[in-house]
């Protein structure tokens, strides 16, 4: 017979609970390897040092192949058939990676700020990546949650479709509501100030940083409106508020799901950008240093 | 019309289940006491018993030791045994290494590796040759288990015993298995092809066999127009279920071999609801699910119990009154039971104590009855009392029924693979969309959208369920499950697009797509000249080494394929 805590199990806390603990297991074992890598680097680099040799050769390449590993994870998106571990995994890997090339950079670098003009290119190719790869790692975290408040859940490619469909129920009402009750206030306003609004996605700032700022415009517009309006219209202004609440949901997954998927955008041409700049690098240091 | 290739629309039996069946043979079986005395007018003309007989029959020869049917195998076929004699190994059957399971054919890295580098610029290309000749469907060469084969026959036989010194019989088994024979005339195997269950038993050729292997649709178009075939149908699904539930069910564990058969002898078999559930359920989408107010009763809170009940099949959701409502506290399937509580408080203190929970079929549900006095006789005398009653559900806070409620009313509890997504933690990124077209020649097998509760969503991805209702209705057998895992697949060869199983599907979970040659052209039905179109859904990956893609493409954890019970079982078993 079924266990009677069901309740706790239908929240998954427990599940959720475990599979938190394998996470942690999992982040914890790729940080300790990544710690040995960069001890080991440190290491060879002192050793160098005190050999006369060029400490620089040994982050250098440390950094490079660190920056070639983090660059795999696209690869490896691709080939899932290969078995290599699940994304999620190299998903934390990638995490912990990233996080000690930072370290390995300064090391190689000796400074925020190189000085050859080629160096500084890589360097801002390198801060780019970075800053870009934290800012994307933070918006991954909160916006989901975001996107999972609001109610309904709709493909980004279908959002406009979407928005069409409202903006035509939305006038369909506007023309019956003229029709039906011979006054033309509600196809004015819309005309001169809704319209705006169900044309295409509004308030995309608004809806990133969480500020409420359409369903305000929602509600004064409305307000707006109402007093002008007999007891027939204004039920029909009630239709029109539902879509318009329905609309700025859809806007709102517009403007999250859009700074989900275009961070990417950035983050990976500047990583592409700095895998290339590296190899030349690479090329370059090896050929003069000969 | 350039830019389209004509094809014949697929039709049933265009891959009939043994190309070889010739008029005489079909005549023989025609002449045959069980097929002479069916009443072939009562079929229609599309199609007709000899049709059925025809396409959707084969005869398999069978050598002494050659395993027919595996305890535990998914079939979708059941067995008339015309000459030679066979055995059934009863419970706790062989064990599993003599059942020499042979693994599923999986494709190696490199093959999917391959497809997905040169798969076509158009969608569901399909080569439409293989579709024509239907080739693909022949008998082959059918490479079957053996008992003469197993590794350690003196395991098997006793020691001392060649299984291969006479090869017109095998031996018998040692003492430690219960047998039994199935003569010719027998028909078996339409429980687990009809019900859609695994196979309860092992059945092995004792002797060299003649056997006709009927597809579950001509077995169910022949059971519908004949009444004898029903009734024998009917009395076999009784008999074997009721046996093989009562000696493996946990709480009659202790029960010797006599007293087993005096409850089977008193047990009632008894079904609620409809088979066909997701007529009635599709039908309500977009609407009001079902309640437990308007669900077939099984046993009303505050009625007397007569017996103990024995969940053999279907699902059962068992509430309690709340307000003007009914709250679910759980769900039953097969192998819990429902009264236990009261029957055991009843037979302790001698009093009469009614049902504390209700307990409704969802769509249906099989159950045996056990009646009280052969309990207080034979099965309490030695039960140890349950830590937990049903009723101690209604305890938890009305808050965390959502769930449940949800889960129950929209029969998600029906999937072992759901897919259920946090969008607390999906990005959106669809790299598991992604990850699927890659791993199916770029065509997706489903969508990321489907109903969502709080933070869960339920994505419209095939859940291949303990209860696969898309089954049902198919008139080639093109729908089926995997013989190990019972994944429910489809295969494309000999799927005619009639839309069947997508429209049984109660989740909406298969597609039809039309169907384009390499070249990116559309096929057309030469008459109608309308596209020619393929039920697809997702397949579990069923053909790769490494599991579903969509899980392991997932970079945040975000979607799970769940079988919702063990969840549940799981996260109890954590909480404790």
């Amino acid at each position: 017979m079924r266990d009677l805590k069901i309740f706790a199990a239908i929240r998954f806390n427990a599940v959720k609970r475990a599979e938190l603990r394998r996470t942690w297991r999992m982040l914890g074992l790729f940080w300790l390897c990544a710690l040995l890598l960069w001890a080991v680097v440190t290491g060879l680099a002192w050793y160098a040092e005190r050999s006369l040799g060029n400490a620089s050769i040994v982050t250098g390449y440390a950094l490079f192949a660190v920056i070639l590993s983090l660059a795999f994870l696209k690869v490896r998106k691709r080939l899932l058939v290969l078995p290599l571990g699940t994304v999620r995994e190299w998903m934390l890997g990638h995490i912990v990676l990233g996080t000690v090339s930072v370290p390995l950079y300064f090391q190689h670098t000796q400074s925020l700020w190189p000085s050859g003009h080629y160096e500084q290119v890589i360097a801002v190719a390198f801060f780019a990546v970075t800053l870009s790869g934290v800012a994307g790692y933070a918006l991954q975290r909160l916006l989901p949650r975001r996107l999972a408040d609001i109610e309904g859940e709709v493909i980004y490619e279908r959002i406009p479709s979407e928005i069409a469909q409202v903006r035509s129920e939305v006038e369909a009402l506007v023309l019956k509501a003229v029709k039906e009750l011979g006054s033309d206030t509600l196809g004015r306003y819309y005309a001169e100030s809704l319209e705006w609004f169900f044309r295409k996605p509004r308030f995309i700032f608004g809806h990133i940083v969480g500020s409420g700022r359409s369903a305000s415009w929602i509600r004064r517009r409305i307000t707006a409106l109402r007093r002008y309006l007999s007891e027939g219209e204004r039920a029909y202004l009630s239709q029109i508020e539902a879509l318009a609440l329905r609309k700025s949901q859809l806007d709102a997954h517009y403007a999250l799901q859009s700074v989900l998927k275009f961070w990417l955008f950035f983050h990976v041409p500047a990583a592409t950008l700095l895998v290339l700049l590296g190899s030349w690098h690479l090329l370059v240091v090896n050929i003069y240093a000969r | 019309m350039s830019d389209a290739q004509l094809m014949e629309r697929p039709k049933r039996w265009d891959a009939p289940f043994d190309r070889e069946m010739s008029d005489a043979v079909v005549d023989e079986l025609l002449g045959r006491p069980e097929f002479a005395s069916i009443d072939a007018s009562r079929f229609p003309a599309a199609a007709p018993l000899r049709g059925i007989v025809q396409n959707d029959c084969r005869i398999s020869i069978y050598a002494p030791g050659d395993i027919v049917v595996r305890e535990g195998d998914y079939g979708n076929s059941a067995f008339l045994v015309l000459s030679g004699e066979l055995r059934v190994v009863l419970p706790p059957g062989l064990p599993r290494q003599v059942l020499g399971r042979a693994p599923e054919k999986k494709r190696n890295a490199f093959s999917v590796l391959r497809d997905m580098l040169t798969h076509s610029q158009f969608p569901e290309v399909r080569d439409t040759s293989l579709h024509r000749s239907a080739s693909g469907l022949g008998r082959g060469t059918e490479t079957r288990d053996s008992l003469l084969r197993v590794g350690d026959p003196a395991g098997l036989f006793g020691p001392g015993v060649n299984p291969a010194a006479d090869p017109s019989r095998i031996p018998p088994l040692a003492g430690a298995f219960k047998t039994g024979t199935l003569p010719a005339g027998t028909l078996f195997g339409e429980i687990a092809a009809l019900g859609r269950v695994q196979r309860s038993a092992t059945i092995y050729a004792e002797s060299e066999c003649r056997v006709l292997e009927m597809r579950w649709q001509a077995l169910r178009d022949i059971k519908n127009r004949d009444d004898t075939w029903r009734d024998r149908i009917e009395k076999g699904y009784r008999q074997n279920q009721l046996s093989t539930h009562l000696a493996e069910h946990p709480l009659l564990s202790g029960i010797d071999a006599a007293s087993l058969q005096m409850i089977a002898d008193r047990t009632l078999f008894e079904t609620y609801g409809s088979f066909e559930w997701n007529v009635g359920f599709k039908s309500s989408k977009g609407g009001e699910h079902p309640t437990a107010e308007s669900e077939p009763a099984v046993a009303k809170e505050g009625d007397y119990p007569d017996g103990l009940l024995l969940v053999i099949g279907g699902f059962g959701r068992v509430s309690s009154g709340l307000g003007h409502g009914a709250r679910t506290l759980t769900y039953l399937r097969e192998g819990d039971h429902f009264g236990l509580d009261e029957l055991l408080e009843a037979w302790k203190s001698g009093e009469d104590c009614a049902y504390e929970t209700s307990l409704t079929a969802l769509g249906y549900l099989h159950v045996l009855r056990i009646p009280f006095s052969v309990l207080a006789d034979l099965v309490f005398p030695k039960l140890t009392r349950p830590k937990k009653r049903l009723i101690d559900a209604a305890a938890r806070p009305i808050a965390d029924d959502a769930f449940l409620e949800w889960a129950v009313e929209r029969r998600f509890i029906n999937g072992t693979k759901t897919m259920v997504i946090d969008l607390e933690k999906c990005t959106r990124c669809d790299d598991c969309v992604r990850a699927c077209a890659d791993t199916h020649g770029g065509n997706p097998k489903f969508i990321r959208h489907g109903p969502k509760l709080g933070n869960l969503m339920v994505a419209n991805a095939c859940m291949h369920c303990v209860d696969p209702v898309c089954m049902i209705g198919c008139p080639t057998g093109a729908i089926s499950r995997t013989t190990e895992g019972g994944m429910v697949v489809i295969n494309d060869i000999s799927c005619i697009g009639c839309g069947t199983c997508a429209n049984s599907c109660p989740y909406d979970n298969i597609r039809l797509v039309p169907i384009r040659e390499k070249n990116g052209q559309q096929v057309l039905d030469p008459v109608s000249r309308e596209a020619i179109v393929k039920a697809t859904k997702c397949d579990l990956c069923s053909s790769l080494p490494s599991g579903p893609a969509c899980e392991r493409a997932c970079p945040h954890d975000a979607l799970k394929r769940v079988d919702i019970q063990s969840l549940i079982r799981r996260a109890a078993q954590l909480e404790a």
